[in-house]
């Protein structure tokens, strides 16, 4: 190949991934920068009434319920990922050193994060119902009142962020046991020669070694927790008195209601802001682990 | 091996491609003698274990079979969700939808929905054939939908329950309030009244279709103006409102977990007799039935404050695109599918059909049929219709939520009422 044909400018790379970036901007980009659009105009049903400036925006940031949804939503983030990643990680070290028997409960462990969230929503509103559920049973024969459990606004956050940590466990889980396993053997023999013991070994070894893939892991569990909606459709309906209401619920219920969707779409937005930041975080995060 | 010359092969091909050419061109000519209707409906002519979609199958098939130039091509949307975007965008599809009662004045507020006025006084459809006038279904005066069927609240109870406790059906909400002393200390609901959000098309829409929408507007009164404003009284919502704290507290018949009850709470404590007795939708009666309630499963009519108040009852209705380009056809399949003939098939799926004249049918005099014919009378006696908001789900959302702050944190009806009056009509000023 001579000079000139290797340095000559050619099209067909551009023409390669045409296809690509088209269905991305059609299915991606297109969306969002509609959304983003939405949220600056006036509307009624889906109709776009107008220019409405930043209406909408002030209407939503100045509105104290906005407040209270994004508390609850942080809350339920927070909860559901603490929740995830001590169960998560508590498994991941009881079972990486349990050979055949481990590998086998890895499997039954797996099994909440197979089933789909309406699924996993239904067995927990039967498992809590206080009318006949078995944990409100059994809560009552310990001589404890179980309360309302779901119809208790103090407590159907709580619950829910329980739920969800059951169900999302075992993705911490399986991304510890990797990393876990990937550690060199001869760190845990170094610490052995140096007289340090079981928790010298989690803390400066084990912990040391897994927190990149640890980090990750929960910032993708983040934003799939804060966009979450099923779980709240199936076990709450966003109540009792909005307890539950997450800002992509209170999303989904503006766009399904779909009356004024100018200031629901400034709820898309928050909710893509925060994303935004977290998969910022996560690229950087995975960029060290990998880099 | 045999081998063929590439003349052959050359003349083949062009054979073929002439060919292909005028079957493409032919192809639409001929399919364009029959025109296709988009029908928007939730059930799927799959699930064999519906019998109403058995009947909308045979409906359909009768249909086509009188109409052969119009081919009605499903498009099965169980949560009308896309029913609702389709109208409220101006899309050109579907051409007909099923749209429930309480969502007629939403859709009609988009202005895409055809006025079917003038068509059925064309075709002559008469006023007096059907359970309840169909004045009661129009918006505003205009007629945007035709009812298919009617669904009236009636009181689901245990027989063993109430045999147990020595009491009758109650008629009404005293006997309701009276229930709590015969029961006494108890883990069986008495009597559920759901204030929850779950199932539906959003809020609480159980306490809304199954209480709210007869207590408020009273015998005949209004719920909603036609541009969407609480017609209702203050002094009836705090009657009612009262009525019902009453259950959760004073009377005892309603412990206080049923307020976060919505629709499938309530379906799954009458199917598994976790609750004794509760005002639930008809349409619901035979699936409780055979999914647990089976010969212990009862029915009556509603209680009221008296026992021959009035029922709001509503309708899956039968409408017409605006923006369909097929006017005619859709036109002349909406009229079928309310004609006695389609109704009398509709009605082996379960449903109490809209047309009187349908009742007249040999299916009424089985024992299937039997109930269904007991509930239409029960419509054309007690029942009524009422003009909704085209904001409903957000009405029933915010209703829910001050009726649950009024049982669960001992509000007064009264403050329930302000808090109801304050966010709705922020609520209705935004979308207008």
């Amino acid at each position: 190949m001579d000079a000139d044909n290797a340095n000559r400018f050619s099209w067909a790379p551009f023409l390669w991934f045409t296809p690509a970036i088209l269905i991305l901007f059609l299915v991606t980009l297109y969306p969002t920068i509609f959304v983003f659009w939405l949220s600056f105009q006036k509307t009624k049903y889906y109709d776009l009434v107008g220019f409405n400036g930043l209406a909408n925006y002030v209407e939503v940031l100045s509105s104290p319920e906005f407040w209270d949804t994004t508390v609850i939503s942080l809350s339920y983030v927070a909860g559901s990922l603490a929740g995830a990643i001590i169960l998560g990680m508590a498994s991941a070290l009881v079972l990486n050193r349990a050979g055949i028997t481990g590998s086998a409960l890895r499997v039954f462990i797996l099994f909440p994060w197979t089933l789909s969230m309406s699924v996993v929503g239904s067995i927990w509103l039967w498992l809590l119902n206080p009318s006949f559920g078995p944990i409100p049973y059994v809560i009552q024969k310990l001589g404890i009142d179980p309360g309302l459990m779901l119809g208790d606004p103090g407590m159907a956050l709580p619950l829910l962020i329980i739920v969800t940590a059951w169900w999302s466990f075992p993705y911490v889980m399986v991304m510890a046991t990797a990393a876990m396993q990937s550690i060199p053997k001869e760190l845990y023999e170094a610490v052995e020669i140096d007289g340090g013991g079981a928790f010298v070994k989690f803390r400066y070894v084990t912990l040391t070694e897994i927190l990149p893939t640890l980090g990750s892991t929960a910032l993708t569990l983040s934003i799939m927790y804060l966009t979450l909606m099923t779980l709240i459709i199936v076990m709450t309906g966003g109540g009792p008195l909005g307890s539950t209401t997450t800002l992509s619920f209170e999303a989904f219920r503006g766009t399904v209601q779909a009356v004024n969707i100018g200031p629901t779409a400034v709820v898309s937005i928050v909710v893509l802001i925060i994303n935004v930041a977290l998969g910022a975080l996560y690229t950087r995060l995975t960029g060290r682990v990998t880099g | 091996m045999q081998t063929i010359s590439k003349r052959k092969l050359i003349k083949s091909s062009a054979a073929l491609a002439i060919g292909t050419a005028i079957f493409a061109f032919a192809a639409p000519q001929a399919f364009a003698q029959s025109t296709k209707i988009i029908y928007q409906t939730f059930l799927d002519p799959n699930n064999s274990k519906d019998p109403r979609s058995a009947a909308q199958t045979k409906m359909i098939d009768a249909f086509q079979a009188k109409n052969p130039d119009i081919k009605i091509e499903l498009l099965v949307d169980p949560t009308g969700g896309a029913a609702a975007r389709a109208i409220k965008s101006g899309a050109q599809t579907p051409d007909v939808i099923r749209v429930v009662g309480f969502a007629v004045s939403e859709f009609a507020a988009t202005g895409n929905l055809l006025e079917l006025d003038d068509l059925v006084k064309k075709d002559g459809i008469p006023d007096g054939d059907w359970l309840l006038p169909l004045s009661g279904t129009k918006v505003a005066g205009k007629l945007y939908a035709l009812p298919q069927d009617f669904r009236i609240p009636i009181l689901f109870y245990r027989k063993s329950m109430l045999e147990k406790a020595g009491v009758k059906p109650p008629a009404t909400w005293d006997e309701v309030c009276a229930l709590g002393a015969k029961f006494g200390q108890s883990d069986t609901i008495t009597f559920a009244v759901p204030l929850g959000a779950t199932g539906g098309l959003g809020g609480a829409q159980s306490l809304g279709e199954f209480f709210l929408s007869s207590m408020l507007p009273g015998n005949g009164g209004k719920y909603f103006t036609p541009d969407g404003k609480i017609a209702f009284s203050k002094e009836s919502f705090i009657k009612a409102a009262q009525t019902i704290k009453d259950f959760y507290t004073k009377c005892k018949v309603t412990p206080l977990r049923s307020a976060q009850m919505g629709f499938n709470e309530l379906h799954d404590a009458l199917r598994s007799g976790s609750a004794a007795t509760a005002v639930f939708g008809v349409y619901r009666y035979k699936t409780v039935q055979q999914q647990g309630g089976g010969d212990d499963l009862a029915w009556a009519p509603s209680p009221g404050y008296a026992a021959s108040d009035k029922q709001t009852v509503y309708s899956y209705n039968i409408a017409i695109n605006k923006k369909t380009a097929n006017k005619d056809a859709a036109w002349t399949f909406v009229k079928y599918m309310v004609s006695p003939e389609a109704q009398a098939l509709a009605a082996e799926g379960g449903e109490v059909v809209s047309r009187k004249s349908a009742y007249t049918a040999p299916y009424f005099q089985t024992d299937a049929g039997k109930d269904q014919k007991q509930w239409a009378d029960l419509v054309g006696q007690r029942g009524q219709t009422v003009e909704y908001t085209p904001i409903l789900s957000t009405y029933h959302t915010i209703l829910g939520e001050a009726f649950q702050r009024m049982i669960l944190k001992d509000g007064s009806p009264a403050d329930a009422y302000d808090e109801l009056i304050e966010r709705y009509n922020a609520a209705l000023a935004k979308a207008q």
